[in-house]
């Protein structure tokens, strides 16, 4: 019980609750954006994981150009998605849309498997395999590399919604769609660009996490899972609460399978998401919401 | 400018607009009366797209707007101020304002810095708490922003939907004012209002509105002086007195 194994571990922690907190940042955008939970956001850290090892595996694509294919690939996925699985359902209640992104889910794993078949596959690292050694702290570098992404990625999402007048169109779409085509904001272009957007974060989620585990057409379910559960533990569609949602379930984690069980390891993040139900429902960050008028 | 000319608007099974007629002319105020329910942000929304008309037609500057989209419509030039003030709680002063500049795609920094000093200038309590968030407002700031919001649009004609609803005497009188004085510097304005009088006072035209039709238009002047406006929408003493005999017959029945 030294403290540099608890480093370790904080360091593990706060990589696998970057990859929760970008996922869970998907969720969150989207809710805001049009009140739907997608239930497919986590095959949007399925797919793009698929394509990158397709392209530097099949292909020999050099990583930082898969990178970018990868990325653009995504956003254009994200944009196609919200064309199927919400545009034409867009005048209906929650239910249908849920269920149609269930659907389109369901589709995607399985199509995952009949294109690159069940074999978990491995994606090539682009740091090295040995741990680094930072003041006696082994760390795997890529666990470094999740945690900086991550922070260059909410900079930028965080300057993009402050600064940029497209990122204020899309906070007032989200908090007010009729009052957005009163001001003449095309509102059907704004949610495409959230999808889109959030479907990028997916891709972020699924190129980092791709080195640490295998890549297999199940990964998705289990990371959406645990995203959801971010976004109820810091607050159900607050931004902050979905990255602190996602970074806590992270290292509680690690922690939890090291000194609790290996063998539930899975079994935390649920555990924390009921004891949060019980005893604060709204979540971290959440407000006691009425039902909008 | 504006040509309304017998549309009809349903809400599912219910038509709320039996083919409403009205027109504004350049650099008029033009008052929009009724009773709760008689259509009047029925009109305003179909107006600027929001909900489609059945029948009828909709022309603004000799170009057939009917059936166009609300967002095509905004960058025409109709602005909306809309019931209820519908302020984006989570933005800013100035990001509500900056926003309402939307529509105006060409215009440079320089033109809309402009227009924001002007909509300062009409409003300096705006600019004292520009960085505070929407549902941080007051009833009379959000108002006076969500005015201020229609005006960044540069728009020719402005709709307002009851401006007044909700505020303190003090305030609304300074929102009729502020409204003369939008309407002096070039902007044509269709006002929809329950308080008829205060309306009337400002307007040069009015049209009432009753359950979806337009039973009377006439000039403002006019219809102050009309004797069943009087009895129905300008007199406060018969509207108490309806309203205690309500009651009583409420009691009675219960």
């Amino acid at each position: 019980m030294d403290w540099s194994t608890n480093l370790q571990m904080v360091a593990a922690g706060l990589a696998m609750g970057s990859i929760y907190a970008l996922v869970a940042l998907g969720f969150v955008l989207i809710f805001n954006a049009v009140n739907v939970v997608n239930f497919a956001q986590g095959e949007f850290a399925m797919v793009p994981a698929f394509v990158a090892v397709w392209l530097m595996n099949s292909l020999n694509t050099p990583f930082a150009l898969t990178c970018v294919i990868t990325v653009v690939f995504m956003g254009i996925f994200g944009i196609v998605f919200q064309r199927i699985a919400y545009y034409p359902l867009r005048h209906r209640s929650f239910l249908p849309v849920v269920i149609s992104t269930i659907g389109v889910g369901i589709f995607l794993k399985n199509g995952a498997q009949l294109i690159f078949g069940a074999e978990p596959l491995s994606m090539p690292r682009p740091t090295s395999p040995t741990a680094l050694n930072i003041f006696g702290v082994f760390v795997d570098p890529q666990y470094i590399v999740i945690i900086l992404c991550t922070l260059i990625l909410l900079g930028f999402q965080y300057f993009f919604f402050e600064k940029t007048i497209l990122g204020k169109k899309m906070l007032a779409t989200a908090q007010d769609k009729q009052m957005a085509r009163l001001l003449g904001i095309p509102v059907a272009q704004m949610i495409a660009i959230t999808f889109a957007y959030s479907s990028i974060l997916g891709a972020a989620a699924g190129i980092l996490v791709g080195p640490i585990f295998f890549v297999t057409k199940d990964m998705g379910a289990m990371i959406g899972l645990k995203a959801f559960c971010s976004t109820i533990v810091g607050g159900f569609g607050s931004i902050p609460g979905a990255i602190l949602g996602g970074i806590f379930l992270g290292v509680i984690e690690v922690f939890a399978s090291y000194y609790i069980s290996t063998a539930y390891r899975d079994a935390f993040a649920f555990i924390i998401l009921i004891l949060v139900l019980l005893l604060r429902p709204q979540g971290f960050f959440g407000e006691k919401i009425a039902e909008k008028a | 400018m504006l040509k309304v000319e017998g549309i009809e608007t349903w809400y599912g099974a219910i038509q709320a607009l039996k083919g409403v007629t009205l027109d504004v002319k350049s650099g008029e105020i033009v008052a929009l009366l009724g009773a709760n329910g008689a259509g009047k942000s029925t009109t305003i929304m179909t107006i600027t797209g929001i909900l489609k008309p059945l029948k009828g037609s909709i022309r603004f500057l000799d170009q057939d707007i009917t059936g166009m989209e609300a967002e095509d419509i905004a960058e025409i030039g109709i602005a909306c101020v809309p019931e209820g003030r519908r302020i984006f709680p989570g933005l800013t002063v100035l990001d509500n304002l900056m926003l309402g500049a939307t529509p105006r795609k060409r215009a440079s920094r320089g033109e809309i810095k402009n227009d924001l000093d002007r909509v300062f200038a009409i409003f300096p309590q705006l600019a004292d708490f520009s960085g505070r968030l929407g549902w941080q407002l007051s009833g009379g700031q959000l108002q006076m922003l969500a005015i201020g919001r229609g005006l960044m649009s540069g728009s020719k004609i402005l709709l307002l939907d009851e401006p007044s609803l909700g505020l303190a005497p003090v305030l609304v009188q300074e929102v009729f004012r502020v409204i003369k004085e939008i309407n002096k510097t070039g902007t044509t304005i269709l006002l929809v209002e329950q308080n008829a009088r205060m309306a009337l006072l400002i307007a040069n035209r009015g049209f009432v509105l009753e359950t979806g039709r337009v039973m009377l238009s006439d000039t403002a002047a006019n219809l102050l002086a009309n004797e069943e406006m009087k009895a129905h929408y300008l007199g406060a003493h018969t509207h108490i007195k309806e309203a205690r005999q309500r009651r009583r017959d409420e009691r009675a029945g219960a």
